[in-house]
């Protein structure tokens, strides 16, 4: 099948979930468990594919973003056939400030910081954007990426997640980010089929890093009981 | 919204209303007599075809205003199905009054058809004008019914003065 006549190939609309409700609802189970279990990787297989966005990008924000998600893409994702193709899907309109957003799409090696998103006000926490990051790699069988060690609200004791093509600013705030709880950003990391979730609520530590992991445990304890 | 849209071309709306609103039957009868007679169009064009999205059928807020210009009101809701379809690269819509997935798909082709150069033309002259020359019929009977039965009303001017 050719796509090359009048359309030109940028402006070409691609199939979304072939039966909506039925994938959007399989998709939102398996994100509520990696939620519910952070760092608990889900696979989204034979999902739908839309240029540089893998399936496991494109069906999270098939079921998620609508037109009442104001939605900010990187410039790695920021081209007219995704722009387009969103717009169609998902009818979420698209913001220049990252600030505005619900939704943040970008790639984890992304220059956006995480202060440059909406962290939500401390009377609406719920209101703060959830940050979509496409990885290279999520527990890759190569020894290559940063590990991640999880506790929290979901893990009986703890867990590692290792994740390769994380930018550093988003790994130092990950470290430090329980401080300001509740207010921050729920974190979905995907790759290819593959999508784990960091929500606020999960306190990380660098595997490797000096920094040490029972006073930041205390820390948190104390902002989560305040 | 930052991303460009372009304006369909009246041909275009044009033809998706005239689809749209002829009953689907009329559509079908045509269409079937369009394949055979002209030879151009492969009968199992359907088969290349491919859903952009599954075909819906949803609720559409009809809003009007008094006389044209006054506030906004709503009047009702409509039910409305619509289809998006690929054909040969090229992207048909199909938006119909009323449940008939049929229709609405069938529109969505020919919509993608009928922007192929290749077909245009055939399409045009075999398809669009006999189904624009049956709505005028249509139209026309409509018109004559209603002049039967009307009615002039007078008003006697009084004289005050």
């Amino acid at each position: 099948m050719t796509t090359d006549n009048n359309e030109s190939e940028d402006t070409y609309l691609y199939a979304g979930f072939s039966d909506p409700v039925t994938e959007a609802q399989s998709v939102f189970r398996k994100m509520l468990k990696a939620m519910s279990e952070p760092g608990n990787v889900q696979f989204i297989k034979n999902g739908p594919t839309l240029s540089n966005l893998g399936s496991a990008a494109f069906s999270t924000l098939l079921t998620l973003a609508d037109n009442e998600t104001p939605l900010w893409l990187s410039p790695a994702f920021n081209d007219e056939l995704t722009r387009r193709n969103l717009a169609f899907h998902c009818g979420s309109s698209l913001v220049e400030q990252s600030k505005d957003a619900a939704f943040i799409l970008a790639e984890g090696t992304t220059t956006l910081l995480p202060e440059e998103c909406n962290q939500g006000d401390p009377a609406w926490p719920d209101t703060s954007a959830t940050v979509l990051l496409q990885v290279d790699a999520i527990n890759p069988s190569n020894d290559q990426g940063q590990t991640l060690t999880l506790k929290g609200p979901g893990i009986q004791t703890s867990r590692t997640l290792t994740v390769q093509g994380l930018a550093p600013q988003w790994l130092t705030w990950l470290q430090q980010r329980h401080l300001s709880f509740p207010l921050g950003l729920d974190l979905i990391l995907v790759s290819d089929a593959q999508m784990t979730a960091l929500p606020r609520s999960v306190l990380v530590t660098l595997l490797d890093s000096d920094s040490d992991g029972q006073s930041n445990e205390k820390e948190f304890q104390t902002c989560t009981l305040r | 919204m930052n991303h460009e849209y372009t304006e369909p071309s009246q041909d275009r709306q044009q033809w998706l209303s005239l689809m749209a609103k002829t009953p689907l039957e009329d559509l079908k009868d045509q269409w079937t007599h369009c394949l055979k007679t002209t030879q151009l169009i492969p009968e199992n064009i359907e088969q290349y075809a491919q859903a952009i999205r599954p075909i819906q059928t949803g609720l559409v807020q009809v809003r009007g205003r008094m006389g044209g210009n006054g506030n906004r009101f709503n009047v009702g809701d409509m039910t409305v199905t619509r289809a998006a379809i690929n054909c040969e690269g090229f992207q048909g819509f199909g938006y119909i009054a009323g449940r008939s997935k049929t229709h609405a798909n069938l529109i969505a082709l020919l919509d993608a058809l009928l922007q192929n150069p290749q077909y245009q033309v055939v399409l045009q002259s075999s398809l669009l004008t006999p189904l624009a020359d049956l709505r005028h019929k249509v139209l026309q009977t409509n018109v004559e019914k209603t002049a039967e039965t009307r009615v002039e009303f007078f008003t006697v001017v009084r004289g005050e003065d």
